[in-house]
């Protein structure tokens, strides 16, 4: 459809981020996945922040806001998507009070989200998957 | 890592790309600071005034606080309603931004206060070790308190939610870490008080007893979320101190600022929520946490936190957030009358009149309403209230204005949630309502998709079946949340009963039943004008069908007033027409 030619010019004064924070979180998990990772520590807000600062990365996390104004860094909009995604049936916890997220992702739905992105963007989830692999490791010894 | 960006503004180079743009913004609002601030002379030799309040009962206002207060600058808060148009649905919510900035230095006081009286810092560092919180801070976080909604434009939240999206002012948020969090206007107040003009009417003409280099900027940093520098303290060794608390007080999980909308909004919207303020301010207190600073000094962080045994009134104040989100800001009369206003910017930015983020300062809610008026400025409106907003389109202006002004609110034709939406298919998550919003909140076309879906039944309908209407686009609007709302109470610190901080979410779950409570709660809708509902209410269904969303037939209509209406007319579209 062709916006009308008015609308394409007022749509010009905005921009908008290239990826909502649903998208990012759940490309995230499903790179994670891909990597065949199926379990996560609770607390990826640091790790996403330092993402946030590379600029390789940056525009990919551009919807994602972190808040130091206390005493821990947090984001609303992590906290919030990993709740959807917990609604949506793609990451799983045993118990409230369990501290780690279960990717319940499927071969199929990797695939899908996959191809809903760019090459470009899918290759820096991959990256970025990686980093956070390594991070966890670390911060498990 | 690379790619270091600036903390603040004005650090490191001031010509750079991040500056300039910066110095750009300051130098607009300059002009509009001026304008309100460069012939007020405020009244010198006044003394403590009293002001009483619905809310927080009454307070003293220091000659200074009124100096400021009675300016221009804070004046025109009085024109931009707290809540936006939801005046429209709740009659007696015609509270503003004045009103409320009073409130967070009411609020504020009473904080600091029970903080001093109950010596609830766990050691002194202040100038004066009876008090935790000198004068000195309290009279800048009540100064901060006055100031921290100044960057308010018309209709509070509506207008931020354009300009915000707008190029020069997405780029500013980029181009420095402590804007990236901050609300839009808070950018703005930070900003605002950052001009020439501020500063210089604050230093000239302003009789605050404590200036000094430092105040306006840590006042800046206070309102966007971020803290002051550490500094020494005048009886202390080497250790520097950090007051966290005072960002904390005013922009932080369980700031005045929220402790005073959650109060006022309900009470002046007639909803019986509460939280236990007294039980609050009983548990408030200042713990010290040690840190190491990137020179390898050691800082002390003072930050304002509650005991674990507080965390009641925290969740209470968690479930007000969520009915106040539910009843007010996302009702759907007040989504339909947001979705004109929205229009209404639009127009005015096609009409070169809100070009730049900053054209939004100089607006407050009445210079939108006198678009249709017979009593305003008739330069502006001869120039603007007649224009159209779109060439396709016959609407002028005046006409979306006056309907906002006479309640000609557009109604429900359809929508979209738990019950309309079929097939949610948990694994995939291919039709969830999470994914379907996330969809829809991107396809810009959508809405002159359902127009022209519509403009096809129209024709396609005679006359006696309520067809062949013309629709005009400013006849449809669309109301598409965000699934989740900002839950930052869960993301609060509080002190466990080893002295430890823990977060919030640690202890209670709130963040589960909070998600789950507003998830269910979610609806998109499409408005329309009332003698087009039907039409509107089928077109929209095919649109969003279109588009994979598999909705369910026996329910899609539900929770419409014209449900049995929209349901003939489908059938009749189906079975004379053949359309489906």
């Amino acid at each position: 459809m062709v916006l009308y030619e008015d609308t394409q010019k007022y749509l010009g004064f905005f921009e908008f981020p290239q990826m909502t924070s649903y998208v990012f979180l759940k490309a995230f998990f499903a790179a994670l996945f891909n990597r065949n990772c199926s379990q996560v520590s609770r607390d990826i807000t640091d790790f996403l922040y330092e993402m946030k600062n590379d600029s390789r990365y940056e525009m990919l996390l551009e919807d994602i806001t972190f808040r130091s104004n206390g005493v821990f860094m947090y984001s609303s909009e992590i906290e919030d998507e990993i709740l959807t995604l917990q609604n949506v049936g793609l990451l799983g916890k045993r118990n409230p009070s369990f501290g780690k997220i279960l990717i319940d992702y499927t071969e199929e739905i990797v695939n899908e989200i996959k191809l809903s992105l760019k090459k470009e963007e899918w290759d820096l989830m991959l990256e970025i998957a990686d980093q956070f692999i390594v991070f966890q490791k670390k911060m498990e010894l | 890592m690379s790619g270091i960006k600036k903390q603040f503004p004005s650090e490191g180079d001031k010509h750079d790309k991040e500056n300039e743009l910066y110095a750009d913004f300051v130098k607009r609002a300059d002009e509009f600071v001026n304008k309100l601030l460069g012939e007020y002379t405020p009244s010198t030799g006044i003394s403590d005034k009293v002001i009483h309040d619905p809310v927080w009962g009454t307070m003293v206002v220091y000659p200074w606080e009124q100096q400021i207060m009675d300016s221009p600058l804070i004046q025109r808060l009085r024109r931009i309603n707290q809540v936006g148009l939801a005046v429209l649905t709740y009659p007696s919510a015609h509270h503003t931004r004045f009103e409320h900035s009073l409130g967070v230095m009411a609020v504020v006081t009473r904080m600091a206060n029970n903080i001093n009286n109950l010596g609830r810092d766990c050691d002194a560092h202040s100038e004066d070790a009876n008090k935790p919180i000198s004068d000195g801070d309290m009279y800048t976080l009540r100064l901060a308190a006055l100031l921290h909604d100044v960057g308010h434009s018309f209709f509070s939240h509506l207008s931020e939610s354009i300009y915000g999206k707008m190029k020069p002012f997405v780029e500013l948020k980029r181009s420095f870490h402590a804007f990236s969090s901050a609300k839009e206007h808070e950018i703005f107040a930070y900003i605002i008080i950052d001009t020439p003009s501020f500063r210089s009417f604050f230093n000239n003409k302003v009789d605050y007893p404590h200036k000094n280099d430092s105040l306006l900027s840590n006042i800046g940093r206070m309102i966007i979320g971020a803290f002051p520098d550490a500094e020494k303290v005048k009886r202390g060794n080497d250790t520097q101190y950090k007051k966290y608390y005072l960002t904390q007080m005013i922009n932080g999980q369980f700031d005045a600022d929220k402790l005073d909308y959650l109060r006022r909004d309900s009470y002046t919207a007639g909803l019986a929520l509460t939280y236990d303020i007294e039980r609050f301010l009983y548990k408030i207190r200042i713990v010290e946490k040690t840190e190491v600073s990137d020179n390898g000094k050691t800082v002390i962080g003072k930050h304002l936190t509650i005991p674990v045994t507080g965390v009641s009134a925290v969740e209470e104040m968690v479930f007000s957030q969520l009915m106040l989100n539910s009843y007010i800001y996302q009702h759907q009369k007040v989504l339909a009358t947001d979705a004109l206003i929205q229009d209404v910017a639009e127009g005015l930015a096609k009409n070169e009149k809100l070009e730049h983020p900053c054209d939004f300062l100089y607006f407050c809610d009445d210079d939108i309403f006198q678009i249709y008026s017979d009593s305003g400025d008739e330069d502006f409106l001869q120039e603007i209230s007649t224009k159209k907003i779109n060439s396709k389109s016959n609407k002028t202006l005046s006409d979306i204005v006056r309907r906002v002004r006479m309640r000609e609110l557009p109604k429900r034709a359809f929508a979209l949630n738990y019950d309309s939406v079929d097939s949610l298919d948990g694994k995939s998550g291919k039709y969830h309502i999470a994914d379907i919003a996330d969809t829809l909140r991107g396809i810009i076309e959508l809405r002159q998709e359902i127009c022209e879906e519509a403009q096809k039944i129209s024709n396609m309908l005679s006359s006696d079946d309520g067809g062949n209407i013309p629709i005009d686009i400013y006849d449809v609007h669309i109301s598409i949340p965000k699934t989740s709302v900002a839950k930052d109470l869960s993301n609060a610190f509080v002190v466990d009963n080893r002295g430890e901080f823990v977060r919030l979410s640690e202890i209670v779950r709130l963040s589960d039943w909070a998600d789950a409570f507003s998830y269910h709660k979610w609806n998109a809708y499409v408005f329309s004008r009332a003698d087009i509902c039907s039409i509107v209410g089928v077109a929209s269904s095919v649109v969003f069908e279109r588009h994979g969303i598999r909705l369910n037939s026996d329910k899609m209509f539900n929770n419409l007033k014209n449900e049995e209406e929209v349901v003939a007319l489908r059938n009749k579209l189906k079975n004379n027409y053949q359309y489906f």
